[in-house]
Parts: structure tokens; C-alpha cells; sequence
């Protein structure tokens, strides 16, 4: 039985639904009240994985940041060591969508190698139209970056597969 | 616990000391209090902070001196013998000799939880503030791309707000109308429907129809729905205004309307003239067929004068019939613009004259009608000599016909101002005042005509005659006393020679 463990960071602006997800993903709950992280709150999740040669189960260490103010940039030392970087943007607010691409940068500025996968999220606030629209406007065809997926912590829509799909990656 | 090369380190400071590989060779006493975690040397610290787990390279290079130091701040870290309140610490890992690396580690939960406050609510502005602004401008954008017209006012009915719609529709600048009376956007002041006193808080009131004036001065149907809303947190109440301009669709309504009322009112002269002519032409068709029979039967036997009378009724029937048929000939001929005005030099003089003496001839003793001619008329006149029988023959002989007790009828004729006057003047029966309205109508009579026989078109027949002439017909008339006609034919230039 071997185990791997990777790190991998949570990072967006504040308020778009960080910490929702890792809660979604790691404990199958989700509450609608909105409680803003400080500093860095490390969750853990073996991730079920196909069957491999050489590892039979990943533990992930889920980094979960503050999110970015227009006070508090995302402090770089956090991200040293992850393999991976979750960047999550709220559908509903266009600015935050719009910083994925300086998220990008802080992240490949530490870990050139790394693999992000990007989550637009709270997408149950959309309608299929605005669904289509968004999904469609944000061109990422880059290579280590995964997505945009559209995620909502709230009904667990690609939660699970976002999650999944950014530690095979990660192993690969 | 000691260890060799450890320097002395200030008391105050918590720490774990492991070597390169994360396995702990020593920690300060406070420290387990810290973690909630009871530590044991020569165990991997990472079971104790796996906050750690994933910088094993970085501590490789702090320990190759690659790096000065490895900083992670207000770590939220879960100790096991609490694990659901959590301590923030911050980690400060550095090298301590060539065997070991040193992490301290200073509980900062206070200040952690303190700024955790402080976030929270300039988080929560900002999203509050982020939603309004989104909020505001997709409200905006809606009011500003409506195709009704937006106002509002406040309570004394000074205008406030209006959207772009407003300002096309009535063709005013923005600045003309903030903070006017909404009276300015109606021809005669604010409509009372519309005074915000009126309307009732709580109440949407729906498809007020008024006119409104726009700046150039046209007018409009508007239909609007308002309504007062406390909108703003000093409590003040705000009118809104939502009109539609229904100029086009009421006008649509208006000519449906007289459309429908005008088949209405051909059904109901159909009716009439159906009823009217079953029966006018029922009784002298019978009479003729008694007559006819009657003849058939005892021809031979009767004295010729009686044979006479009977052949006379016949005969009096069949012009009864004819004149009637004739009746409905000229007014069918006026409804399909058939009937028209031909004037041709005329002897008007002469013409009046003959036509008493006919009209006197059929009306036999019982009745005097006087011809006046006043003051000079020019030997001759444009006139068409048609209409004008038509006219003066239904006119005179209606005179006589509605007078069965008094005996005098008056036709004056005469030329003022430019204009031939008729009159005609009876003493007879009058005509209601309620009948008055429909005087000129086909089929209609007066309520007062009893067993006087009639069809009710000839009045009909003079009144378009007479507009054909491009003349105007007065009466007036009161019950018992008589009635006068007045016909007034301007004399264009040329008319009279």
C-alpha cells in the first residue's frame, strides 16, 4: 500500500466560494453563509484513484488561502511546495474572473511546473444561457491548466471531478 | 533537555528542534500547549503538523543554507486534543547547526481571530456594495432601454426622474424637465386621476387614459399606471409613472367604433325600411286587390260610376306605390353618391310659381298656399331644377299634409346677403321636442303623426338635396303652434346672371 501526499492551494479573490468547495469536496456540506478565511487552513482527503502502478491512494493536503483583497495580495511562501493550484473565480462577478490571469502568474512564478485547474463557480446562480456564455468567453488553452470547469459548491456540480481530475495530473 | 550546539535560545519562544528528516530531536515545554498535541522525540513532526507535509524540499534548502529561513504564517492548525477549535500559528523554520533544523512557533490565535473580524465585515461590505452596484446597474440599464415612458415625482408632483423613453416621446431635454411640475407634460394641467393626493399608497393604479402635449404642442394619448412607493430612507414618498402611448391604437378604436356604429345604424334603417315599405306597399296592394276582384265579379252589373271609383282607388294606389318607389330611388341614389348637382339657368320666379299652383291643385280647398317673393330676383339662377323640386315639393306638401286644421301655408323666397332664402311655414301639428334630433332622419317620424300617412324618407331626401346644393336646412317647430323650414342656398359667383 503506498501513499502519496500532495499539497495543493486554494486561490481567487475573496468571497468566491474557496473555502465552499473544499467543504463541498472533503465534507459533502455546504452552508450559504459566508465566513472569511485569514491565514491558511489545510484540509486532508484521500482521493480514491484508478488503478496504478505505483500508488495505490493520494492524500491531499488542500491549502485553503485567504482570499485577495484590495488590501492583501495572496502571500507567494504559501503556494512554495504545491504540486497543484486550485484558482477559483465567481461567475457572478466579473472582476474576479478577470484576475484568474495574475492568480496564473503569482502561481507559475512559484512552481513552474505545477498544474492549476481553474473552477468558475457558483454557476447554480446561472441560467443555461449565461452558463454557455461564460464557459465560452474565458480561453485558457494553455498547457498545465485544466477548465475552466463551472462548479458550484452549492449543488456539488464538478466538484469532485475537479478535484480529481488536478491530482491525476499531478501524479502523472 | 539540552542539546549541543543549540545556542541559547530566549525563553519566551516556542520551538521544535528535528533533524533534516523531520524527525524531532527536542521541543520547548510550552509547545505542546500550543498544538494541543503531545509530542515525543524522535517521532516525525509532520504527524504532529502536517502543515508541514509538502515542504520537505524548502526545508531541504533552509538546511543546505540555500535559504535563510521558511516562513508560514497564521496557519490554521486543529491539534488532536482539539480539534474543533483551532490555534493560528505562525512557522518560522531556520537552521540551527549542520545536524538540525529549528521551527519556531508563535501562537498568534488573538490576533488572528481579531483581524478574522475585521475581514469578515470589509468582505462583506464590499460584496454588499459589488451586489448594489450590479444590482443599480442592471435596474438602470432596464429603465433606461424600456420603450415605455418612466417618471417620478415627488409628493407635489415635481418631476424627479425620467428615462430616455420619456424624453423621445415628448421630445423635451433631460435638464427641461427635472424638477418641473408633471402639469408641463398635459394640455390642461395635471389630469385629477393623475395628482399624486389622488392615488392611494399601496395601490397600483392601472391604464389611466389622459392627454398628454408634447413639447411641440401634440397631443397624445397616454395610457399610465402609477403608483407611491417609499423608496428612499428618509421615508419620502416618490410617484411613478408609467405611460404607453396608445395615440395610435386609440385612434384605430375610434374609427372601429364609428364602423361598428355605422353598420349598426344601416342594420337598423334596413330594419326600418323593411318594416316601412311591407307596410306602405301591404295597403294599397290589398286595396287594388279588392278593387280588381270586386271588378271581376260584378263589373256587369255595376253602375258605371261605381265601376269609376273603384278603377280611381286602383289608380290611387299604383301613384301611392310609384311615388313611394321613387322616394326610395332618390335616397338610394344619395347613399351611393348617385344623386348629383347639375345646375343649369334657371327662372326661379316662374319656377315657384308653378310649383304652388301644383301643390295647390293637390291640395285642393282645404288649404291656401301663399307664395312671397321679396324684393328683387335676378331674372335667372344657376339652380338645379331637380333638387329644387325635390326640396320645395316635400316641404310644401308635408306643410299642408301635417296642418289638416289650419288651413294657411306660407312660402317665402327671397335673395340676402348672397344667399336665396326659402322658407315655409305651417300652423299644423309641430314636431316634438324630443323628435326633434331625428327630424332629418329615413324612416323616422314624429310621435305625434297619429293616422297622417307617411314614410318618413322625405325630409331625408330634402336634407340631402339640399346639401347637394351646398346649402344648410334650419327648422324650427313647436307642438300645436307649426312649423317653419328655412333653406339657405349661398349664391356662389355666377350663380345668379
Amino acid at each position: 500500500m503506498v501513499t502519496v501526499s500532495k499539497k495543493i492551494c486554494m486561490v481567487g479573490d475573496f468571497g468566491v466560494g474557496k473555502t465552499s468547495l473544499i467543504r463541498r469536496f472533503v465534507e459533502r456540506e455546504f452552508s450559504d453563509r459566508y465566513l472569511s478565511t485569514v491565514g491558511v487552513k489545510i484540509s486532508r482527503k484521500v482521493v480514491p484513484l484508478p488503478p496504478m502502478d505505483d500508488v495505490d491512494e493520494l492524500k491531499l493536503l488542500i491549502w485553503d488561502l485567504e482570499g485577495q483583497t484590495k488590501f492583501k495580495a495572496i502571500t507567494p511562501t504559501y503556494l512554495q511546495g504545491s504540486s497543484g493550484v486550485l484558482i477559483v473565480a465567481d461567475v457572478t462577478r466579473p472582476e474576479t474572473i478577470d484576475h484568474i490571469e495574475d492568480h496564473l502568474q503569482l502561481f507559475f512564478g512559484v512552481n513552474p511546473a505545477g498544474w492549476v485547474a481553474i473552477a468558475l463557480n457558483k454557476t447554480d446562480l446561472l441560467d443555461s444561457d449565461e452558463r454557455t456564455h461564460v464557459q465560452t468567453s474565458l480561453e485558457l488553452n494553455r498547457p498545465q491548466i485544466l477548465g475552466p470547469y463551472l462548479t458550484s459548491a452549492k449543488t456539488g456540480d464538478n466538484v469532485d471531478a475537479i478535484f480529481t481530475e488536478l491530482a491525476k495530473e499531478m501524479l502523472a | 533537555m539540552s542539546h549541543p550546539l543549540k545556542p541559547s535560545i530566549p525563553h519566551h519562544l516556542e520551538y521544535i528542534i528535528t533533524d533534516p528528516e523531520f524527525l524531532i530531536q527536542e521541543f520547548s515545554l510550552g509547545i505542546g500547549a500550543i498544538l494541543q498535541e503531545s509530542l515525543m522525540v524522535g517521532a516525525d513532526i509532520r504527524r504532529f503538523l502536517p502543515e508541514l507535509v509538502g515542504s520537505e524540499a524548502i526545508a531541504h534548502q533552509v538546511f543546505q543554507g540555500q535559504l535563510p529561513y521558511f516562513t508560514i504564517k497564521e496557519v490554521a492548525h486543529y491539534g488532536h486534543n482539539n480539534p474543533n477549535h483551532p490555534v493560528y500559528i505562525d512557522l518560522n523554520l531556520e537552521r540551527l547547526n549542520p545536524q538540525s533544523l529549528i521551527l519556531f512557533i508563535n501562537d498568534v490565535t488573538e490576533t488572528a481571530i481579531l483581524r478574522q473580524s475585521l475581514v469578515q465585515r470589509v468582505n462583506e461590505t464590499e460584496l454588499l456594495l459589488n451586489a448594489l452596484r450590479r444590482s443599480e446597474d442592471y435596474n438602470r440599464r432596464i429603465i433606461t432601454s424600456m420603450g415605455d415612458a418612466l417618471l417620478t415625482t415627488n409628493l407635489s408632483g415635481n418631476i424627479k426622474t425620467v428615462n430616455p423613453a420619456t424624453l423621445a416621446l415628448f421630445g423635451y431635454h433631460e435638464a427641461e424637465l427635472k424638477n418641473q411640475p408633471l402639469a408641463l407634460l398635459f394640455p390642461d394641467g395635471l389630469p385629477t386621476s393623475l395628482e399624486p393626493q389622488s392615488l392611494q399608497a399601496t395601490t397600483i393604479h392601472e391604464d389611466i387614459e389622459v392627454n398628454c402635449q408634447t413639447k411641440s404642442g401634440k397631443i397624445l394619448t397616454i395610457a399610465f399606471s402609477c403608483g407611491i412607493i417609499h423608496a428612499q430612507g428618509d421615508n419620502l414618498p416618490v410617484v411613478i409613472y408609467i405611460g404607453r402611448n396608445i395615440t395610435a391604437r386609440k385612434r384605430v378604436e375610434q374609427e372601429i367604433n364609428a364602423a361598428l356604429a355605422k353598420e349598426k345604424e344601416l342594420n337598423d334603417l334596413k330594419s326600418r325600411f323593411i318594416a316601412m315599405t311591407s307596410h306602405e306597399f301591404k295597403n294599397p296592394l290589398s286595396s287594388i286587390l279588392m278593387s280588381v276582384e270586386l271588378l271581376e265579379e260584378f263589373a256587369l252589373t255595376w253602375h258605371p260610376d261605381k265601376r269609376l271609383r273603384h278603377l280611381q282607388r286602383i289608380r290611387q294606389s299604383t301613384t301611392q306605390m310609384n311615388n313611394l318607389l321613387e322616394d326610395i330611388l332618390v335616397i338610394g341614389k344619395a347613399d351611393t353618391g348617385k344623386l348629383e348637382f347639375h345646375p343649369q339657368p334657371l327662372n326661379l320666379r316662374q319656377f315657384c310659381q308653378d310649383l304652388v299652383e301644383e301643390l295647390q291643385f293637390l291640395a285642393g280647398e282645404s288649404h291656401e298656399i301663399i307664395l312671397h317673393l321679396h324684393g328683387a330676383l335676378a331674372p335667372q339662377y344657376d339652380l338645379d331644377d331637380k333638387l329644387l323640386r325635390h326640396t320645395f315639393m316635400n316641404l310644401l306638401s308635408n306643410a299642408v299634409k301635417y296642418s289638416p286644421d289650419c288651413p294657411r301655408v306660407d312660402f317665402r323666397v327671397g335673395e340676402v346677403e348672397g344667399a336665396l332664402i326659402f322658407e315655409v311655414e305651417d300652423h299644423g301639428i309641430g314636431v316634438p321636442e324630443e323628435d326633434q334630433p331625428r327630424l332629418f332622419e329615413s324612416f323616422h317620424r314624429s310621435r305625434n303623426v297619429r293616422e297622417i300617412k307617411g314614410t318618413g324618407l322625405g325630409l331625408s331626401i330634402v336634407k340631402r338635396a339640399v346639401e347637394l346644393q351646398g346649402g344648410k336646412i334650419t327648422f324650427r317647430s313647436q307642438v300645436n303652434v307649426g312649423t317653419t323650414f328655412t333653406v339657405c342656398l349661398p349664391l356662389e359667383a355666377g350663380w345668379s346672371s
